[in-house]
């Protein structure tokens, strides 16, 4: 009996040891920018383990601003960090949502630029339309995107 | 050096030179008796919180975590001593209130490093309760702290929780965080409030003993909503809940003033109590001190707990759903036929081009589903790392750029339709009682389910088809044999069924330990130690429940066994389904072949129902058929359940 619990624990052990966790890996300013990286990915045995912890890893951080200053920073409006930091996170739903036409990251980022609930409709058919000239290629950096929208909406 | 430990020796330096301050006044006082000099500012003040009894009132042990010990102390929850301005804080709620009247008034310090930038819910608290005028504390720029509260600009706080992810257990409780609301429409831009362990252990055992025993260090943090929002939402595929919480603006702005005071201060973190779930409690009661969670707890603290808590004292409106991205493509597929559904998973394989995406015929709506819906197939396969970064971009830009000429379609083509909320579940905690019949023996049975959802409890509020129990178990008694025995106890019993599609591709899996009372070889009942696990696939059936194969390896130990073990590989088939909204049925069959030990084989069928009546009452109906070598053992039960 002690012996099957051993390896029944022993198992566990091993099986557990594959996991890394890393979160909060910046990985650029512009699209495909994985925030989380390895979350998703755990062996199970460990997560069974881990069913109690309801747990994130590792972050102790008050940094209400994460920082973009390794990124160009845009140009044609006044520097907002905020706005900066969330199109930096935000850039993949950002792109479908403003080639959607629709979406609460849109509306965020369009709320964010100023503009007014009145012309919000407008504001976003016009990023829709010409989702060409914001996103300009696929090595896009954050402030292209903003400097872009703010051009193509004048 | 950490910038809170070199503060601590300031304050420390500073409190002995003020005391030769005090030394000096006192000499001069005994030398000139004439002039006799008012007793300084802080000291008036300790007097007067002393006669008042303010360290004896519930907001300051709330704003000091202080549990009162079994020896009629306090001791505060949080053991790192930065938390403290007296060396005796932890179990001393005068001695710390003093020493936190006294350190107000110490001389400037460096930005930030003082005791009124550090502990700005005292501050607010005492100033209320001793009246201190403004003009009487030294002036401190606290510029970081004022940075902060303008940034986060707090009008409102929801409670936030995230549900667990149906093939991942480590999240199958959920989670609990708090975020402060703004002036602005979107709440993605919201600041979140998250508690969390620091742990980094790759051992799996290691990690377990640790956060059993309190050895991880937990944390608070803050940080914008959305990237709470992309982790769990997007990447972990797990619906959130939010609970508006009914609090007025100074409320919400005491609980952010003590979310700072608890900047990079350190407590234990037990993965069964003092988790994150119960630490976010300290911070509504600093809300509003009347309310009493933290101390309504019990032995552990599961999310839905702490939900259930916060609805019962009135402080939370009406759950707001936030479906995952996993919903959101479920949602999206649901409106494409068979046909559409290929044409978007070409699209996100790029094995077509999203120009001719299009199929003859088919309309501009339907083009932009099929569209959107590749779109958030290449983000999930880019997440999944199917996807190299540059081909995750070029593709997804293709896509999207083709998508971006369609026009908008309707708004709310793809809302998820919220499924009951988590605080429409049962309680946490199962107590059953009935009886049955086993071999025509009658019996009573009692039955305790401490934690947390069986896989045949009524569904709503909790994922289909999981299932997490611990220490289960089941007592039964003969009345007709006067014999009392132990049916079955099971450690731990998780299992995890998810269905498969075109989109999909889950396992599903089981794990269990504990002990069965079992038929023997010779037919005779014995108790065993069981470790049991399996793998297998699941789908959807015709009627919309969940059909299971689970190929699965069993291990015994007991003393009626050649050699006291027994193993074998096994299979076992099920179906699952909720038949109406209150009848969940259960078919299982499974067969298992102990070749190791002591050979034998069993085949078992099993019908199980269970009688939804209300939120927290069920019945449960099983009825099984069992053949172990030419031995068939019949059983019947039937369970009341209340959940608690």
């Amino acid at each position: 009996m002690k012996k099957l619990l051993l390896g029944f624990l022993l198992s566990l052990a091993v099986s557990g040891a594959s996991y890394a966790a890393q979160a909060h890996t910046n990985t650029g300013c512009g699209l495909g920018t994985l925030l989380f990286q390895n979350k998703a990915d755990n062996s199970i045995v460990l997560q069974v383990l881990q069913s109690t912890t309801n747990g994130s890893f590792g972050s102790q951080t008050f940094g209400i601003s994460s920082g973009t200053s390794e990124c160009q920073q845009p140009s044609k409006i006044a520097q907002n960090e905020k706005l900066n930091e969330f199109v930096r996170a935000n850039m993949d739903n950002l792109a479908k949502e403003i080639a959607m036409g629709k979406g609460e990251t849109l509306d965020t980022f369009v709320e964010m630029l100023g503009v007014t609930p009145g012309q919000g409709d407008a504001y976003k058919a016009t990023l829709q339309a010409n989702f060409n000239k914001i996103f300009t290629s696929d090595k896009i950096v954050l402030a292209e995107v903003i400097d872009n929208s703010v051009a193509v909406t004048r | 050096m950490p910038p809170d430990f070199l503060s601590r020796k300031q304050v420390h330096s500073m409190a002995i030179t003020r005391s030769a301050v005090f030394a000096t006044l006192w000499l001069l006082l005994l030398v000139s008796p004439a002039a006799a000099a008012p007793p300084s500012q802080p000291d008036l003040l300790i007097a007067r919180a002393r006669s008042m009894g303010l360290a004896s009132e519930r907001n300051w042990h709330i704003l000091l975590h202080y549990k009162k010990t079994f020896g009629g102390g306090f001791r505060s929850r949080i053991s790192d001593p930065n938390f403290f301005l007296s060396p005796q804080g932890r179990e001393n709620p005068e001695a710390e209130l003093e020493a936190t009247i006294a350190g107000f008034f110490l001389p400037r310090t460096g930005d930030g490093e003082h005791p009124i930038c550090r502990f700005p819910a005292r501050l607010q608290w005492l100033k209320d309760r001793l009246g201190i005028p403004p003009g009487d504390l030294p002036e401190t720029a606290c510029t970081e702290q004022k940075e902060l509260l303008q940034t986060v600009d707090a009008r409102s706080a929801v409670l936030v929780f995230p549900v667990g992810h149906i093939n991942s257990p480590a999240s199958m409780f959920g989670h609990t965080l708090l975020r402060f609301d703004g002036p602005t429409k979107s709440n993605l831009i919201s600041f979140a409030v998250n508690y969390a362990a620091d742990a980094n252990d790759k051992n799996g055992l290691l990690y377990a003993y640790k956060g059993l025993c309190g050895k991880y260090k937990g944390y608070y943090s803050l940080m914008p909503y959305y990237l709470k929002v992309k982790e769990y939402g997007d990447l972990e595929h797990r619906d959130m809940w939010e609970y508006r919480l009914r609090l007025s603006q100074e409320e919400v702005d005491r609980m952010l003033l003590h979310t700072l005071e608890l900047e990079r201060i350190s407590s234990q973190y037990f993965f069964l109590d003092e988790n994150c779930s119960f630490n976010l409690l300290f911070l509504i009661e600093a809300a509003r001190p009347t309310l009493h969670l933290s101390d309504r707890t019990g032995l552990w603290v599961l999310p839905t707990d702490t939900i259930e808590l916060a609805r019962e004292n009135g402080i939370v409106d009406e759950a707001v759903y936030r479906p995952s991205q996993g919903a959101r493509i479920v949602k999206m597929a649901s409106l494409l036929d068979a046909e559409g559904q290929k044409a978007a998973l070409k699209l996100a394989q790029g094995k077509s081009e999203p120009s001719k995406a299009a199929r003859a015929g088919a309309s501009v709506q339907q083009q932009r589903e099929v569209l959107d819906l590749a779109a958030e197939m290449v983000q999930l396969r880019y997440a999944r790392k199917e996807l190299e970064k540059d081909d995750f971009n070029k593709l997804y830009l293709k896509i999207l750029a083709q998508r971006s000429r369609m026009g908008k379609g309707e708004d709310d083509l793809y809302t998820v339709a919220p499924p009951p909320p988590p605080d429409a579940g049962h309680g946490t905690v199962k107590l059953g009682a009935g009886g049955g019949v086993r071999r025509d023996e009658w019996f009573g049975e009692l039955r305790l389910q401490p934690a947390f959802h069986d896989m045949l409890d009524p569904d709503q509020g909790y994922i289909r088809g999981a299932q997490i129990k611990f220490l289960d178990t089941a007592l039964r008694y003969a009345p007709e044999h006067d014999r009392l025995w132990l049916k079955s106890l099971h450690l731990l019993d998780i299992a995890s069924t998810s269905p498969r599609d075109r989109f999909f591709t889950p396992l599903s899996w089981k794990a269990a330990a504990g002990w069965d009372t079992e038929a023997m070889k010779d037919g005779r009942d014995s108790l065993i130690f069981r470790v049991n696990t399996g793998g297998g696939f699941a789908a959807r059936s015709p009627f919309g429940g969940i059909l299971h194969a689970l190929g699965e390896v069993d291990l015994n130990a007991g003393r009626r066994f050649a050699g006291n073990v027994a193993a074998g590989p096994g299979v076992s088939l099920g179906a699952l389904e909720q038949v109406t909204d209150w009848w969940k049925l259960q078919l299982k069959g499974e067969a298992f072949y102990y070749l190791l030990g002591d050979e034998r084989v069993a085949v078992k069928g099993t019908v199980a129902q269970n009688f939804r009546l209300t939120r927290n009452d069920s019945v449960n109906l099983e009825l099984s058929y069992q053949e172990v070598e030419g031995h068939s053992v019949r059983e019947a039960t039937l369970l009341w359940n209340r959940y608690f």
